[in-house]
């Protein structure tokens, strides 16, 4: 069965909150793809900790822990580089169709992150950096296939298993 | 500056609603489904006290709470939300009932009202018809502020 959504924590003051990110379909995928086929590539350096690292295995919390909080460190450092070639209207566009494929987990059950140019909760609203980091795990969801075993294996620098 | 023209604009669409809950997320209600808002006071603020004698006693009463109706049409997104929200209060621990807040931002006007301690008057009532209908949804507040 194919994955159609897929669990991401991210922590929010503290605690932990549940996000889903639901699949884009092949259409908006494309469009995204050529996005960051564009804009994100060129920092591809950075891809090891955020991308391929997930596909390791994780044996013990501790090194969940510190592979969480790995990719939390490299994602906000090539942030900055990333929005450097990145013109605002793009962003906006791109971090609308991004957030708008997220979910939230609220005391009330499951509430869209955004509804067209709406904002539908106000964690994310107010939180620029958190709102990045949820574009980085729609990219890494919808692509994850094309970075970690597809088309880009080649370029992408491979797991170190022997540590 | 002195009003230089006769008439003023008006657009209803262009009135933002949004309504929020920590507990249960954001809508904007206005561009999901919302029709018509009713914000009504639920008492006055002055009366007069006379005496045998006429003599009269103005009192000035503080009005702070009222009732927000609102028109929304069945199953629109703007009344998913709100079904969601009233079962979710409806069940949540008492000290969250009341955190639901609701703005009003009326552009043309530039003025903004805003509502705290939004709870559900009742539970909107169902009907079924040959075509969809309106649902009327009554909100009570504590206090509105004009911003």
């Amino acid at each position: 069965m194919r994955e159609i959504v897929k669990k991401f924590v991210h922590t929010i003051e503290e605690k932990e909150e549940t996000f889903q990110v639901r699949k884009m379909n092949a259409l908006q995928g494309s469009f995204l793809l050529k996005f960051v086929a564009e804009k994100i590539i060129p920092l591809i350096d950075s891809f090891e900790t955020i991308f391929v690292a997930g596909n390791e295995e994780i044996d013990s919390p501790e090194k969940a822990e510190e592979m969480a909080k790995k990719r939390t460190e490299t994602i906000i450092e090539v942030i900055p580089k990333a929005l450097a070639s990145i013109s605002q209207e793009e962003l906006y566009n791109f971090e609308k169709q991004c957030l708008n494929t997220v979910d939230m987990m609220k005391p009330a059950g499951w509430q869209k992150v955004m509804s067209g140019d709406d904002f539908c909760v106000e964690e994310v609203e107010y939180d620029p950096i958190l709102a990045l980091m949820l574009c980085f795990d729609v990219i890494q969801f919808n692509f994850s296939g094309f970075f970690g075993g597809g088309a880009l294996s080649s370029l992408l620098p491979r797991p170190n298993t022997s540590k | 500056m002195a009003k230089n023209t006769s008439f003023a604009v008006y657009s209803l669409p262009d009135v933002v609603t949004v309504i929020n809950n920590p507990s249960v997320g954001k809508c904007v209600l206005s561009k999901v489904g919302g029709g018509r808002i009713t914000v009504s006071y639920a008492n006055d603020m002055a009366s007069v006290t006379t005496t045998a004698t006429g003599y009269v006693v103005i009192n000035k009463l503080v009005a702070k709470n009222g009732a927000i109706s609102m028109e929304i049409p069945t199953n629109s997104e703007a009344d998913s939300f709100l079904r969601k929200l009233i079962a979710y209060v409806e069940k949540a621990k008492t000290s969250e009932f009341a955190l639901t807040t609701l703005s009003l931002q009326d552009p043309a006007a530039k003025r903004t009202l805003n509502f705290t301690g939004v709870v559900p008057q009742k539970k909107p009532d169902e009907g079924y018809d040959q075509t969809s209908g309106n649902r009327q949804y009554t909100f009570l507040f504590a206090e509105m502020t004009t911003a």
